[in-house]
């Protein structure tokens, strides 16, 4: 592939950042009295949405974001690294909802590489070989802890775990180093979070062994070991790494760690902003909509439930325009 | 026809040929990018059309320097002309600063002015300055034309003809 095959999709993505959420305009909406107000500022910004169900709005600006990305790609796959997330997120609600007997399709994250629907028939069926690759052993394990244990946790650990490893590896094989940098930095933020939580929680060093995926950023060993030690041996471990801030961050609260690490990617993404030939700015695009979505949902769940603009500001993300 | 002849013709060929491929790359790139922000807004297409018509000088500056070597060894017009090897090559030595800086500062410019695009795209007010960065590359295509034209200026006067 050519440095310069990404031109048009590019110059098309930065066409429809023009319509993305400015910091402002977000701050202007947190500030606004009430989600009806909210609402109508929205619609009048493209956003279709219809008395207090937003989530239909929401979702269409992800699979129109989709859409455009998917049409302007010269190679789409290339996007499976980040897609795969919501493939394994799929497994995870569908294996749960065995168990819960609940309908996951409301779940369902997309865009995808695989149907979900897919998943969650062969899933039901216990057709774990008719499951895409990636995802049989992942399926299988956490099938087998929540017959065997019931422990959600646990399989939930396992099917996140498994997510970061088949981006990574993923990611390997794609023809863009920027694919393959968010992939490592995403594991290495989860590993941090998940680590923390399991100190939090008291979890025995074997389950934080099974939780972390193998990343660049730190030695799997010696983050699990700090970790086991206790949360004082264990930030002191962060504040060596890259994402030292992220340690002060976990301090204050988790929604200031999830703000963090949004914003770590977020930073990463803009490095590449400038590149009018790459795929960064496509990624870029596809994160800063999945970002804007997020903090409307945040956002107008605020609102509609009359939590204070401070706490929902808190709560939101930086935006990559 | 001997071998005087074919070098000039060769440069000439040259001038013309890497000049213009590097604006059709150029050009293509370019337009690339201009389609990508005019199918999301049409009322763009005239700041972007700017910017795509910037690398397409490269291939008339190209064009020139055939003409004119064509002309001043009298190849063109009235024929029947010779010229020793060694005068043929002094004429393709003074063809190649075009050649090449033609096809590089093409291509090269091409890339600012589609990376301009962006910037139409995103501030439109903004496209001064994407003119701007974009036009500057022009001045090595121009320098490497006035080297030409002088070159073969100069030769043509050396060797009387």
């Amino acid at each position: 592939m050519k440095d310069t095959d990404y031109t048009f999709a590019v110059a098309r993505v930065r066409a429809n950042e023009t319509r993305l959420l400015t910091s402002a305009e977000l701050s202007s909406l947190t500030s606004a009295p009430g989600y009806a107000e909210c609402a109508r500022r929205l619609r009048e910004k493209g956003y279709e949405i219809e008395g207090a169900d937003y989530n239909a709005a929401l979702e269409k600006k992800l699979a129109d974001m989709w859409a455009l990305i998917s049409d302007v790609m010269p190679d789409p796959s290339q996007f499976n690294s980040i897609l795969i997330k919501n493939d394994f997120h799929n497994l995870k609600v569908s294996v749960k909802a065995l168990f819960t007997e609940k309908d996951p399709a409301p779940l369902f994250a997309r865009p995808c590489v695989y149907a979900p629907e897919e998943i969650r028939a062969n899933v039901f069926a216990r057709e774990n070989a008719k499951l895409p690759v990636e995802l049989q052993h992942a399926d299988r394990s956490a099938y087998r802890i929540l017959s065997k244990t019931g422990f959600a946790q646990l399989a939930d650990t396992v099917i996140d775990r498994a997510s970061m490893e088949h981006a990574i590896s993923i990611a390997k094989t794609a023809d863009h180093p920027i694919l393959l940098q968010l992939a490592e930095t995403d594991a290495a933020l989860t590993g941090i979070k998940v680590l923390y939580r399991c100190i939090r929680a008291g979890k025995a060093k074997s389950f934080m062994e099974r939780a972390v995926c193998v990343c660049d950023a730190y030695d799997k060993k010696d983050i699990v070991a700090a970790a086991d030690e206790g949360a004082e041996a264990f930030l002191e471990f962060v504040r060596h790494t890259d994402y030292a801030p992220g340690a002060d961050a976990l301090l204050e609260s988790p929604a200031a760690y999830e703000k963090y690490a949004d914003d770590v990617r977020i930073g990463l993404l803009s490095a590449g902003k400038s590149d009018p030939f790459g795929i960064a700015a496509l990624v870029g695009y596809y994160h800063a909509v999945r970002a804007e979505v997020l903090d409307l949902r945040i956002l107008l769940s605020g609102k509609l439930n009359g939590l204070p603009d401070d706490t929902v500001r808190e709560r939101m993300r930086r935006l990559y325009v | 026809m001997d071998l005087g002849v074919f070098f000039i013709v060769l440069g000439a060929v040259l001038a013309a040929g890497l000049s213009g491929m590097g604006s059709a790359k150029g050009t293509s790139l370019v337009g690339q990018a201009a389609a990508g922000v005019v199918s999301e807004d049409p009322s763009k297409f005239g700041k972007v059309l700017i910017l795509q018509v910037l690398p397409a000088t490269q291939g008339l500056y190209g064009l020139l320097i055939a003409i004119l070597t064509l002309s001043f060894t009298g190849i063109m017009g009235s024929g029947g002309v010779a010229y020793t090897w060694q005068q043929g090559l002094a004429f393709f030595a003074a063809d190649l600063p075009m050649a090449i800086v033609g096809y590089f500062s093409a291509v090269q410019q091409a890339k600012a002015a589609a990376a301009g695009v962006g910037i139409v795209a995103k501030k439109p007010n903004e496209s001064g300055k994407a003119i701007t960065f974009a036009a500057l590359v022009e001045t090595y295509a121009i320098l490497a034309l006035l080297v030409s034209v002088l070159a073969l200026n100069g030769l043509t006067t050396l060797f009387g003809k």
